[in-house]
């Protein structure tokens, strides 16, 4: 079992991605903005962070910036899950230090898969 | 006709006789020699019947004879065959000879043959006793004169002939100046255009057709200055009318002077071009104006990419819980769904990629439209890329029944375009054509119609298009109004396909019968061996 971060503004995209996140049967901790998820990463063992670009007050890239500067997270998995679609948008998320970019809307079936293999994560491995 | 050649005598000494009995004697020598050396008339004398009895110098001189060629000749010899003709020689003789004298203007003829315009009098001689014994001619050669009168009455002519046209000249001011720029001339043009009739303005000065900052800058005597110095000023600038309104004048003004480089004065030419120059301005206004429209435009156009890009972004964000839950409800992770249930999932799954398509297709027509296109262009084996496209559409033939052939070919040359792109279009040129028939099918074929390029041909068995809505095809948001049911489409996909063959310098070439099907051709440049 692996300890998500989600940080998703959106109330219902939140919902589905810890939906799915829980039923593969990993733990989800959830922010709506990036400083509450600063928080949550600076008080927890965190394996993989799913982050969003666009958020309301600080976006994803200075989330990004932040977390990489705390010293348990400066090489935890990042993986942005973003409605940017244009091909600029993932080389820019790739070059700011995040892992691997999914586009919106995303698709339940392969999405965990995705996720746990970017972040090198085994299935059913736990970290903490 | 000869009365007084009653003689055998030789003319010289009959004459010298005659000549004796005129002069009494004594006188003689001093009149012959008074006669002899004036240079500048011919004079002689004639007997009553015309015969020339003396020859002077003048003579010689004006009609080139010598005094022995002459003497004892007719006068008539002077005379043109015209004059002779009409037997004007002895015409004058009678008058002179009943009148006392004779005098007339008229060419004459020299010995060299060559004519000139002589002042003539012939005057009666008469003895103390009152018998008349012959004439006196003299005669002055007026050519010199004759040929000045000319040149000066035809100068006159022409001075008046340029005078009057001058002053009729409607559409410029023409007028002197003198050396100080007091104004010496007027003509109907400058009445026209400044308003004041040639009585009210000769003799004022130039300065007065200037506006109050030009004369307080000494700008009408500048203009003079320069023209002494260069010979001419021109400039276009604001003049004054009588009635104080300005126009906007071409002026020209030429310092005139005389042979010796005199200066006479300044002939001046105004033209007034208020007119044209509003019509400049109408111009420059209008094309200022139309600039403005035109960066309006340009802001709204870039307005309207940046609201299409937010848009397909901000669409995502609730289509993504939609299409994700729907998913998540398909796949029973929260517990099976029931069979109609399952299938209205799925018709809503359906829904929200039609919606997605039509998201993606904005942004990229948005992209393309505002030039951030990313295309990566390089050499491409077309072969694989067509098998590819072609399986993954394979099921939407199959669930409509209908044959999807890729024709093969066994080599192709490589063409030069950016991979993504290309799927793009052919899939897109597939999907139509299957939509778009009902029985038959679609055939994918590859073709080099010459070195340059390659074509994809998408030809299906369909309804066909007619020439009219060809013409729509490509522009956005257009589903033919031919349809009879309406095809979930977004209606950008071909305009969306259009752009993105243009942007890799290739095109989408259509030829289709309605009823008979349509085939879509993709041209790309190939790579040149």
């Amino acid at each position: 079992m692996a300890k998500f971060l989600v940080i998703e503004d959106n109330e219902m995209n939140m919902e589905l991605v810890k939906f799915l996140v829980e039923s593969s049967g990993h733990e989800c901790l959830t922010a709506v903005d990036g400083t509450e998820g600063l928080e949550l990463a600076k008080q927890n063992k965190i394996d993989v962070v799913l982050l969003d670009i666009q958020l309301p007050k600080m976006d994803g890239f200075e989330v990004i910036e932040h977390l990489r500067q705390l010293p348990s997270k400066s090489r935890v998995p990042v993986i942005a899950v973003s409605s940017f679609a244009m091909r600029v948008d993932r080389q820019r998320a790739l070059s700011a230090g995040f892992n691997g970019y999914i586009t919106k809307p995303i698709k339940p079936a392969e999405f965990m898969q995705e996720v746990l293999r970017t972040a090198q994560i085994d299935e059913g491995e736990a970290r903490s | 006709m000869r009365p007084f050649m009653e003689s055998q005598h030789s003319s010289v000494d009959l004459a010298t006789a005659q000549l004796n009995a005129l002069t009494h004697g004594q006188s003689a020598e001093i009149f012959k020699l008074f006669v002899d050396t004036v240079k500048d008339y011919a004079l002689f004398v004639m007997s009553m019947d015309g015969t020339i009895l003396t020859w002077n110098e003048g003579a010689r001189h004006i009609k080139g004879y010598e005094a022995n060629e002459i003497i004892g000749q007719h006068f008539s010899r002077f005379y043109t065959e015209e004059a002779k003709k009409t037997n004007h020689p002895e015409h004058e003789l009678e008058i002179a000879a009943r009148e006392g004298r004779y005098e007339e203007e008229g060419w004459r003829v020299r010995k060299d043959g060559s004519k000139f315009w002589a002042n003539v009098t012939i005057t009666l001689l008469k003895d103390p006793d009152g018998n008349k014994i012959g004439f006196a001619k003299v005669t002055r050669d007026l050519t010199e004169r004759r040929k000045a009168d000319d040149e000066r009455e035809q100068a006159t002519r022409a001075a008046e002939t340029f005078k009057l046209m001058v002053e009729t000249v409607k559409d410029y001011a023409i007028f002197m100046l003198d050396p100080k720029g007091y104004i010496v001339t007027w003509n109907e043009g400058a009445r026209r255009i400044k308003g004041y009739t040639a009585d009210e303005i000769i003799g004022s000065h130039f300065s007065r057709f200037y506006t109050e900052p030009d004369i307080n800058r000494r700008h009408p005597e500048n203009e003079l200055e320069i023209a002494i110095r260069e010979g001419r000023y021109e400039e276009e600038g604001w003049r004054v009318r009588k009635d104080g309104s300005t126009f906007w004048a071409n002026v020209v003004i030429t310092a005139v002077r005389d042979r010796s480089g005199l200066l006479l004065g300044f002939a001046k030419v105004t033209r007034d071009l208020t007119e044209r120059r509003k019509a400049q301005q109408d111009l420059e206004i209008a094309a200022h104006n139309l600039k403005l429209l035109n960066d309006q435009l340009a802001k709204a156009n870039v307005a309207k990419d940046v609201f299409l890009a937010n848009m397909s972004h901000e669409l995502r964000t609730p289509l993504n819980s939609i299409m994700g839950f729907n998913d998540v409800m398909l796949l029973g992770l929260a517990g099976p769904l029931n069979e109609t249930q399952t299938k209205q999932a799925v018709f809503i799954k359906r829904a929200a990629q039609h919606l997605l398509s039509l998201i993606n297709d904005i942004l990229d027509l948005a992209k393309i439209e505002s030039g951030k296109m990313e295309l990566d262009v390089v050499d491409l084996n077309l072969s694989p890329l067509l098998s590819d496209v072609v399986a993954g559409v394979q099921p939407l033939a199959g669930e409509r029944k209908l044959y999807l052939h890729f024709e093969e070919p066994s080599s192709v040359p490589l063409i030069h375009a950016d991979e993504r792109a290309v799927r793009q279009i052919v899939t897109n040129l597939i999907s139509n054509a299957i939509k778009f028939t009902d029985d038959g099918g679609v055939t994918v074929s590859i073709k080099t119609p010459d070195s340059d390029c390659v074509d994809v041909s998408v030809k299906d068995t369909g309804i066909g298009i007619s020439k009219a809505d060809q013409s729509q095809l490509f522009q956005g948001f257009v589903q033919l109004s031919r349809q009879e049911r309406k095809q979930e489409g977004t209606g950008l996909g071909l305009a969306l396909s259009k752009r993105l063959a243009e942007l890799m310098n290739g095109q989408i070439i259509v030829e289709s019968e309605p009823g008979t099907g349509s085939t879509f051709v993709l041209r790309l440049p190939a790579v040149r061996s």
